[in-house]
């Protein structure tokens, strides 16, 4: 009977031992946070229905941000999870510090991770300085517009007197359909957008010239704080850069701009 | 010495009655809703039809975010506002611009204005309204070449587009569009009505010739909610998918839907209003939006197996499925 019991305890013990160690061998669920102005979606709940739907037989999350300083105080606080950011704000992360975020993989469009930001104008003009003052439509937010424009009047040897007043536009055929229409007289887009234009209506696309070329910008990165220490966090890395190679994946890859992924090598 | 004296206490008796007296001029002149304006400072009025409407009121949030001036704003909706009113509260402010945000707001601000600078947007066919040579705006809506672009963009199948309307009211801009279809490889085929009874008809001679509805904004064929319904529910009998210039019809079963961005128009008029300010020419008095809102319902895109290029998909601001 004594032995029993004393069976019985240790039984209890190593049980509840088990358990205890068992938890913590359950990893927490990762989480995708996505943050990207660039992105002309301001209805998430599609994006989210997609990768619920995409991420649905593994426990994970997707969380999207329209703030940026929302996003960064969230960032502050959480040391696990994948992060959906585009390549300039990275940037601008590193400068603020957050040296533990390393990019794994990076957007691409038709093969390219890159692509390059172009301005158009409706009149011909000698170079972009003479459209300092001016009216420029543009899909990207104020101050990255503005670090486009210098960049590009830069390339040409241009010392700016005045900013380019910046109108905010949601999507690149909106910027390029205010120059066209008026509103605008310039229009900061991706190349790709003016080759969209060029295909569907030829006759618009003539009616532009293209004034100047920035360098070229890396599409969006999905990035993760080092070291990896969750499995979760690296199953949700091979599940996002399996997307091209299911329908929903691809679909959600065509919302935000892109068709596939490219390993970044560490 | 008891003359000096005298002349002093008179003196000083004037001076303390002249104080008071300025004084309590100074503070009964007319308080308006802030401090009263430097007459060197700008002031822009915004005059809001109703600012518990969603759109309304984030056109003014974004106007505003746009513009460094001193802003006063009415809100037609929580006062009671008669001209007389308004006239006054305009003497009194002095404002440099008037933004106007609907109709209400443009008529009654077009009656007190004179020489004001008087800006507007969020008004339903502006061309209605009488505009002043002082007079500038953003329109509703979108020029026809934006839903042509998407419709190519987004359903390369598509050829043939139909289009109900009135010729009273959209002749000119039927042919203007025709005009924009055949730049994009779209033939526009259209079937004009006189009356809201000769809709159904209409509706039934022109859908077995096009691949898809354009729904204009058009009083006659958009009667009523009856005749709206009806539109829809014999198009998707014939499987036929109906693109529109509103998101509302989304309800009804539009598979895409095209309208002005309620942001982008609040920052066009900021802009609008910055150059007036700075007495910079103004090229077009009235501009088209520069922004276009998409919508998609990508279940109705199933539902009608329709083809669809993916590519076009990061054009889109809101999917359904």
């Amino acid at each position: 009977m004594r032995f029993t019991m004393i069976d019985n305890k240790v039984g209890m013990i190593l049980l509840l031992l088990t358990l205890c160690l068992g938890q913590k061998s359950i990893a927490a669920p990762s989480s995708l946070y996505f943050y990207n102005p660039e992105s002309n979606l301001n209805d998430f709940r599609s994006l989210k229905t997609g990768f619920d739907n995409y991420l649905s037989f593994g426990t994970y999350k997707f969380q999207p941000f329209d703030n940026q300083e929302t996003f960064e105080q969230f960032l502050k606080t959480r040391k696990n999870g994948v992060f959906f950011m585009s390549s300039w704000h990275y940037q601008n992360l590193l400068k603020q510090g957050y040296v533990n975020l390393q990019p794994i993989l990076v957007g691409t469009l038709n093969g390219e991770f890159t692509y390059t930001k172009v301005l158009s104008t409706k009149k011909n003009i000698k170079n972009i300085g003479k459209l300092q003052g001016k009216r420029i439509a543009s899909a990207a937010n104020q101050d990255y517009t503005q670090k486009i424009l210098k960049s590009m009047a830069a390339q040409q040897n241009l010392k700016l007197n005045k900013a380019f007043k910046v109108l905010t536009v949601p999507k690149d055929i909106d910027a390029l359909m205010s120059v066209l229409f008026g509103m605008a007289q310039g229009a900061l887009t991706a190349r790709t957008s003016l080759t969209t234009l060029a295909i569907l209506n030829p006759r618009k696309y003539r009616l532009l010239h293209q004034q100047a070329e920035s360098q070229a910008i890396i599409l969006p990165l999905i990035i993760v704080y080092k070291p990896i220490t969750q499995s979760t966090t690296q199953q949700l890395l091979n599940m996002i850069e399996n997307m091209p190679n299911s329908p929903i994946g691809k679909e959600i890859l065509a919302m935000l701009g892109l068709d596939g992924w490219k390993k970044i090598l560490q | 010495m008891n003359n000096i004296y005298h002349w002093h206490k008179r003196f000083i008796t004037k001076v303390i009655i002249t104080t008071i007296v300025l004084g309590t001029l100074i503070s009964c002149q007319p308080q308006s809703y802030k401090d009263s304006p430097k007459t060197d400072e700008h002031r822009v009025l915004i005059i809001n039809s109703d600012k518990s409407v969603e759109k309304y009121a984030t056109i003014q949030r974004e106007f505003k975010a746009e513009i460094a001036v001193k802003n006063i704003e009415m809100d037609f909706a929580s006062r009671e506002l008669s001209t007389a009113t308004l006239q006054k509260q305009v003497t009194s402010i002095q404002p440099t611009i008037i933004y106007a945000i609907g109709s209400k707001a443009y008529l009654q601000a077009s009656k007190v204005t004179k020489d004001t600078p008087l800006i507007f947007s969020s008004m339903i066919n502006w061309r209605r309204f009488d505009m002043g040579t002082h007079t500038y705006g953003i329109s509703l809506e979108l020029p026809a070449e934006m839903l042509l672009f998407m419709c190519r963009y987004l359903f390369p199948d598509i050829q043939t587009l139909g289009i109900l309307y009135s010729q009273h009211h959209n002749r000119q801009w039927f042919e203007h569009a025709m005009s924009q279809a055949e730049e994009v490889g779209i033939t526009l085929q259209g079937k004009t009505i006189k009356s809201s009874d000769e809709t159904a008809h209409a509706l039934k001679a022109l859908l077995p010739q096009v691949d898809a509805i354009w729904l204009i904004s058009d009083p006659i064929v958009l009667y009523d909610t009856k005749q709206v319904q009806n539109i829809f529910t014999e198009s998707a009998t014939n499987q036929k998918p109906i693109f529109a210039y509103n998101a509302l019809f989304i309800k009804y079963g539009a598979v895409l839907t095209i309208a002005a961005d309620i942001e982008t128009m609040g920052r066009q008029a900021a802009g609008i209003a910055r150059d007036i300010l700075k007495q910079q020419p103004i090229d077009e008095q009235v501009q088209f939006p520069a922004g276009s809102h998409i919508t998609l319902n990508l279940k109705k895109v199933h539902e009608y197996g329709m083809t669809i290029n993916h590519a076009a998909l990061s054009s889109v601001e809101r999917i359904i499925q």
